[in-house]
C-alpha cells in the first residue's frame, strides 16, 4: 500500500470571474521512503496539489477526490483532526520559512509547543528534543541558539529549523514546496544535502515541489511534471530525463542553459504560459506545443504508459516515436 | 488572468486596453451596499442643487401667522406647501434643508478637495524628494497637527467674524495634514518600486516623476481617503454649527438646522430636528458605503 | 564629486599614477612569480572613504607591512582585463566603491550611521559588442554594481568611464544627457512598469524624456517597429501592463530600454522572475538584440547557467569584490578562484546521470554580514584553502593571461574545490 495516495484531485477556486480549476484530476502516489518531484512552472497546480492534500487552501478554495495517507481519507476530516496529521504525521516546508515561524515567539518555545502538544511531553524534554532536531540539521550550537527568535537568523538557517520543525514528530512523509527558490546556489546545495542526509536517517519519504530541473536530477527516485493543473509525464527521474516523450517535458529540458553544453541558441517553447480561467477542453499544452494536431485541443489525453510495460507514463496524443 | 486576451487579439486594430480604473469601476458596481450609497449620494445632490425649484416659499421668508404657533400650524403637509413643516420663525424647513444640505456638501468637498490636492502634492513632494527636504516638510506637519484645530478655528470664526468664507478657509487649514501623511507613507513605498527607479534612470526630471509616476499611483488611496474625509468635514462644520459658530443666518447648514431643531424638540415640533437629521444621516451614510466599496474596488492586492 | 586624486595624498597620486600607466608600475615585492605586473580587477577590502573626494587608499591598516601583495590593487589598469585586439573600451570600471550609510539598531538621530560596503573597489572593462556577465550570489554587490552604473545610486569612490567621461563625477545635470546612451533591464518585470500606464507610454517615455522633438506619430511609430522587433503585437500598445504575462512585460521593457537605441544596456537579472520556458526566449531575444544591434551589454545574474550562455566574458563577485574574471568558457571550464569553482560545484545540472556521477563538494557556512566583512580576503572564512596571511591583506590578483584573473594567490593549490569541474567540461 502507498504511503500517500492521490487519486482523481481537482482543486477548484472561486473568483471574480467565475470558477477556476488550478488542478484537475491529478491522481499519483508516493511510496515509503521514496522521493517523488513535482516539477511544473508557475501556474501549474504543483503547489496547490500538495496544499489541497494537505487541507491547506486558501478561504476560496475547495478539493474533490481522495487522498489517502495510511488507509485515512485526509479530505474528509474536520480541521482539528487535520492538524493533527499536519503537525504528527506529515511534515511540511515552505519557501518562505517565515510563513510558518512566529517571529514573535523564541525557536524553542515555538519548537517545544508542537512536542507539548502532540507528544505530551513536558517543557525541559521538549526542548532537549527540539536542540537534538536542530542538531539533525546541523545548526552550529544549537543549545545556545534555541532561544534566539527566527529574525536572528539567516536565509538558509531559517530554512533549518523548518526542515527541523517538520521533522519534530519524525513525520514518514515531508512535503517540500520550492524549498530552496529563496536560497543562494552554495545554500541550496548545503540544503539539499541535508535533505539528503534526513531521508537516510530518519527514512522520510519525501515530495519535492520544484521549478529547476537541475535539483531534481540529483535528488528524486520519481518525477511527475505538471502544466496546467495535470499530470503530462511521470516516471523514473533517470529515464525521464533521458527519453522523454512529451514535448512539454522534451521543451524544458531543452530550454534550459546547462554549464556543460554550449549552445548558441536556447530552444524554447514558444508561447506564454497558461492562463487558468481560458484553459482548452483537451490538453492545456496544446497552444504552444508543436506536436499539436486535431485532437489535442479537444480531447484530453488520458495518462498512459508510454509503450507496453513502460515506467513511464504521458497524457499525450502524439506517437512517442514522433516526440522522441 | 487578462494574459490570454492579449494573446487573443490577434487583429491589426488598436486593441483598448483596460486600465486598472476599469477593472476598479467593475469591482465597484459589483458591489451593493456602494452602488446603493452612490445612488443615494445622486439623490441627495440632486436634493441639494435643484431641490430648491420645488420649493412654494422663499427660504428666508418668514410666515409671521405661523411664528409662535409652529406645532400647531407648522405641521409637514403637502397642501400648505410646508413638506417638512416650518422652523420657530415660521420659515420653510423644506426650503433650509435644501439650503443646508448644499452647504454641508460643499464645505465636505472643499475641504476633501483642499486634502486631496494640497495634501497629495504635498506628501507626494515630500517622500519622493526625501533627506532633508521631507524631513523639514513633515515636521512642519508635525506642527501644525499639534495645534488644537478646533480651538483656533473658533478663535478664527470669533476673530474675523462667521462666515462662510472663513469656514471654508478654516476646514481647508487643517484638513490637508492627513491627506500629506497618508501620500507621503505611501509614496516612500512607490518610490522604491522599479518603474520609479526606470524613470530615474532613464532621467525623466523629478517633478515630472511625481506627477506620472507617483501620484497617479497614489489615487487610489487619495480617492478612498477622500470619500471618508468628506463625511469627516460634515462633522466637523455640524460641531462648530451646532456650537453656533458656524454659518451665518440667514444661510444654514445641516449641523445649524439639527441644532436648532434639537432646541425646539421640547415643543413638539420634532420634524424639525428629524428632517436635516435623516438627510445628515443619510449624506455621511452614503459617503461611508461608497468609501468602502471603493476601498474594496481599488484595492491593489486584487491587481 | 568622487574624484580618486588627491593632491594632498602622495600614495593616492602614486596609485592613480601608475594606474594610468601600468608599464611604468613596479612589480609588487613579495608577489608569487606567476602574477603579472598589479594588472588586475582586485577585490580591494579597504573600506571605501565616508566623505566624497577620497577615493584614495589611504587606509595602510589594511595592507600591513610585509603582506604588500595588493596594496595597490585596485587602482591598477583594467585595460588588461579586456581580451587583446579590443579597441578602446565603451564603459571602464576603475576602483568603483558604493557605500551605504545602515543606522545601527536602537540609534539616535545624530548617531554616526555604519557604512555598508556594497560594492568595495571593483574593476573591469567593457569592449563595444560585448557581453560581460556578472554573477554572484545575494549580497555580492552585482545589483549595486548595475546601479552605479547606471545612476540611479551614488558611488562613493572609483571612476566609471564611460566612452571615455566620468560618470561618476557628474552633477546630476550633467549625466541626465548621458542617460539615454546607458539604459537597464530590471529584475521584476511587472514591477518596472508603472500601472497606471499604457504599454506604449511606457516604452514611449524614454524618448519623450530625451528627444521631446519628435513629433507624436513618429513617436509611435517607433514604438511600434520597436515592439514588433520585441515580439509584441504592436496594436496592442494601449494596453496597460497588468494585462501582459510575466515574460511579455519583461519583453516591455526591453522595448523602453531600446527605444533610445543606447550603447550600454545593463540588464539586472532579467529572467531570474521568469519560468523556465519563457526565460529561454527572452534569453535568446537579448543575445539576438545584441548582437543586431551592436550594443555593449552588462549582464546579470545570479544563475551561473545563464549568464554564461550569453556572455563573452564572466565576472564573479563575492561580498562587494570581485574574484575571478575570464572568458565564460574559461570560467565554466577551467576556473581557478576556489569560489568560482565552489559556485559551479552547487549548480545542479538537470542530468540524473551526470549529476549522480558528480562529485560536488558543499561550500560550508554562508555569507558574512556585508557590515563587518572579513579582513584581507572577504571569502577566506568559507575558502578552503584559506591561509593565515588571507586574513592580513586584500589577495595579490593572478594574471594567468587572456584577460584571465584570479584574486586568490594560493589557487594552484590543490583543494576539494577540484573537481568540481569534472563532469561538467
Amino acid at each position: 500500500m502507498p504511503l500517500l495516495d492521490i487519486k482523481d484531485l481537482t482543486v477548484t477556486f472561486r473568483t471574480g470571474d467565475g470558477e477556476v480549476n488550478a488542478v484537475n484530476g491529478v491522481s499519483f502516489n508516493i511510496e515509503e521512503r521514496e522521493t517523488l518531484a513535482i516539477v511544473g512552472e508557475s501556474g501549474s497546480g504543483k503547489s496547490q496539489t500538495a496544499f489541497a492534500a494537505m487541507g491547506l487552501l486558501a478561504a476560496n478554495g475547495s478539493a474533490k477526490g481522495e487522498v489517502t495517507y495510511n488507509g485515512q481519507n485526509l479530505l474528509g476530516l474536520s480541521q482539528r483532526q487535520m492538524n493533527k496529521v499536519r503537525s504528527d504525521q506529515i511534515g511540511m516546508i515552505f519557501q518562505d520559512p517565515m510563513t510558518s515561524l512566529n517571529p514573535y515567539m523564541r525557536i524553542s518555545d515555538q519548537m517545544a509547543e508542537v512536542l507539548m502538544l502532540h507528544k505530551g511531553m513536558g517543557k525541559k524534554q521538549a526542548v532537549d528534543e527540539a536542540v537534538k532536531m536542530l542538531d539533525a540539521v546541523r545548526i552550529p550550537d544549537a543549545r545556545a541558539r534555541i532561544t534566539m527568535y527566527p529574525h536572528e537568523f539567516s536565509g538558509g538557517m531559517r530554512q533549518r529549523i523548518m526542515i527541523a520543525m517538520a521533522l519534530l514528530c519524525r513525520p514518514r512523509l515531508l512535503i517540500a514546496d520550492e524549498p530552496t527558490t529563496a536560497l543562494d546556489v552554495t545554500v541550496q546545495a548545503q540544503i539539499m544535502q541535508l535533505l539528503g542526509e534526513i531521508r537516510e536517517e530518519f527514512g522520510t519519504a519525501i515530495v519535492l515541489i520544484t521549478h529547476d530541473l537541475g535539483i531534481v536530477a540529483d535528488f528524486c527516485d520519481r518525477t511527475l511534471v505538471m502544466y496546467g493543473g495535470q499530470i503530462m509525464e511521470t516516471g523514473p527521474t533517470e529515464q525521464l530525463f533521458e527519453r522523454p516523450t512529451h514535448p512539454y517535458t522534451l521543451g524544458l529540458l531543452k530550454a534550459v542553459p546547462r554549464l556543460d553544453r554550449e549552445e548558441e541558441v536556447l530552444a524554447t517553447i514558444s508561447g506564454e504560459p497558461p492562463d487558468m480561467s481560458r484553459l482548452p477542453k483537451g490538453c492545456p499544452f496544446s497552444p504552444r506545443c508543436g506536436f499539436a494536431f486535431d485532437p489535442c485541443p479537444t480531447v484530453r489525453p488520458d495518462l498512459v504508459p508510454a509503450w507496453e510495460g513502460s515506467p513511464i507514463c504521458r497524457a499525450c496524443h502524439a506517437p512517442v516515436e514522433e516526440v522522441q | 488572468m487578462a494574459t490570454q486576451t492579449a494573446e487573443a487579439d490577434l487583429g491589426q486594430q488598436p486593441v483598448k486596453g483596460r486600465s486598472l480604473w476599469a477593472d476598479a469601476r467593475t469591482r465597484f458596481f459589483r458591489n451593493k451596499a456602494a452602488v446603493a450609497g452612490l445612488v443615494a449620494l445622486i439623490l441627495i445632490c440632486l436634493f441639494a442643487f435643484f431641490g430648491e425649484f420645488l420649493a412654494q416659499y422663499e427660504r428666508a421668508y418668514v410666515d409671521f401667522s405661523l411664528m409662535g404657533r409652529n406645532a400647531v400650524n407648522g405641521v409637514p403637509s403637502i397642501e400648505t406647501g410646508h413638506y417638512f413643516g416650518t422652523d420657530e420663525s415660521g420659515r420653510d424647513l423644506y426650503a433650509r434643508t435644501v439650503q443646508g444640505t448644499r452647504i454641508s456638501l460643499l464645505v465636505g468637498l472643499v475641504g476633501a478637495g483642499v486634502a486631496v490636492i494640497v495634501g497629495t502634492l504635498y506628501g507626494a513632494i515630500a517622500g519622493y524628494m526625501g533627506g532633508k527636504t521631507d524631513n523639514i516638510m513633515m515636521r512642519t506637519v508635525d506642527i501644525l497637527m499639534s495645534v488644537p484645530y478646533m480651538f483656533v478655528l473658533i478663535l478664527m470664526l470669533v476673530i474675523f467674524g462667521r462666515s462662510i468664507t472663513m469656514l471654508f478657509i478654516g476646514i481647508g487649514l487643517i484638513s490637508w495634514l492627513d491627506m500629506s501623511r497618508i501620500a507621503r507613507g505611501q509614496t516612500l513605498s512607490i518610490k522604491n518600486k522599479e518603474f520609479v527607479e526606470a524613470a530615474v534612470a532613464t532621467g525623466v526630471r523629478p517633478f515630472t516623476i511625481i506627477l506620472r509616476h507617483i501620484v497617479p499611483n497614489l489615487a487610489g488611496l487619495v480617492i478612498v481617503y477622500s470619500t471618508l474625509l468628506v463625511p469627516q468635514m460634515i462633522i466637523t462644520e455640524s460641531f462648530i454649527s451646532f456650537l453656533g459658530l458656524g454659518v451665518q443666518e440667514p444661510s444654514t447648514s445641516l449641523g445649524a438646522l439639527i441644532s436648532a431643531g434639537a432646541g425646539q424638540m421640547r415643543y413638539g415640533v420634532l420634524w424639525q430636528l428629524l428632517y436635516p437629521l435623516f438627510f445628515f444621516v443619510v449624506t455621511l451614510f452614503a459617503f461611508f458605503f461608497v468609501g468602502d466599496g471603493l476601498r474594496d474596488a481599488l484595492d491593489p492586492k486584487d491587481r | 564629486m568622487t574624484d580618486p586624486k588627491h593632491p594632498g595624498d602622495p600614495e593616492a597620486r602614486d596609485a592613480q599614477g601608475r594606474a594610468q600607466h601600468p608599464e611604468t608600475a613596479d612589480p609588487i615585492p613579495g608577489a608569487p612569480p606567476a602574477s603579472a605586473p598589479p594588472v588586475a580587477t582586485p577585490p580591494d577590502p579597504r573600506p571605501a572613504s565616508a566623505s566624497p573626494g577620497q577615493g584614495g587608499p589611504e587606509d595602510a591598516t589594511a595592507a600591513p607591512e610585509g603582506i604588500r601583495l595588493g596594496d595597490d590593487l585596485g587602482h591598477v589598469d583594467p585595460a588588461r582585463t579586456q581580451p587583446a585586439g579590443a579597441g578602446q573600451p565603451i564603459l571602464r570600471v576603475e576602483d568603483l566603491k558604493v557605500a551605504f550609510d545602515v543606522m545601527p539598531r536602537g540609534a539616535w538621530p545624530w548617531t554616526k550611521p555604519n557604512q555598508l560596503h556594497a560594492v568595495g573597489g571593483v574593476s573591469f572593462d567593457l569592449a563595444p559588442g560585448e557581453c560581460l556577465g556578472v554573477v554572484g550570489e545575494s549580497g555580492s554587490g552585482k545589483s549595486t554594481l548595475a546601479r552605479a552604473i547606471v545612476g540611479t545610486v551614488p558611488s562613493t569612490g572609483g571612476k566609471i568611464l564611460f566612452d571615455g567621461q566620468d560618470l561618476a563625477s557628474m552633477s546630476p545635470r550633467e549625466r541626465r544627457v548621458h542617460r539615454r546612451d546607458v539604459q537597464m533591464v530590471f529584475q521584476d518585470p511587472l514591477a518596472a512598469l508603472n500601472p497606471r500606464m499604457t504599454v506604449g507610454d511606457i516604452i514611449a517615455e524614454p524618448l519623450r524624456t530625451h528627444r521631446p522633438d519628435i513629433g507624436r506619430t513618429e513617436v509611435r511609430r517607433r514604438v511600434a517597429e520597436l515592439m514588433e522587433r520585441v515580439g509584441l503585437l504592436p496594436n496592442l500598445a494601449n494596453r496597460y501592463p497588468h494585462e501582459f504575462s510575466g515574460g511579455q512585460c519583461q519583453r516591455i521593457g526591453i522595448a523602453r530600454a531600446l527605444i533610445l537605441r543606447p550603447k550600454l544596456l545593463i540588464c539586472d537579472e532579467p529572467v531570474s522572475a521568469l519560468d523556465v520556458s519563457v526565460q529561454a526566449q527572452v534569453v535568446n531575444l537579448l543575445k539576438e538584440l545584441q548582437r543586431d544591434m551592436g550594443i555593449s551589454m552588462v549582464f546579470i545574474a545570479h544563475d551561473l547557467s545563464v549568464v554564461k550562455h550569453i556572455s563573452d566574458r564572466i565576472v564573479v563577485m563575492y561580498l562587494g569584490r570581485l574574484m575571478e574574471t575570464a572568458a565564460s568558457r574559461t570560467i565554466t571550464r577551467s576556473p581557478q578562484h576556489p569560489y568560482t569553482q565552489a559556485l559551479i560545484a552547487s549548480v545542479p545540472i538537470p542530468d540524473p546521470k551526470l549529476e549522480r556521477a558528480r562529485e560536488r563538494p558543499v561550500l560550508e557556512g554562508e555569507l558574512p554580514s556585508p557590515l563587518s566583512p572579513p579582513s584581507g580576503c572577504v571569502f577566506r572564512t568559507r575558502c578552503p584553502k584559506a591561509h593565515d596571511d588571507c586574513a592580513k591583506g586584500p589577495p595579490a590578483v593572478q594574471d594567468l593571461g587572456n584577460g584571465h584573473l584570479v584574486a586568490c594567490p594560493y589557487y594552484k593549490e590543490p583543494s576539494v574545490l577540484d573537481r568540481a569541474t569534472e563532469g561538467v567540461v
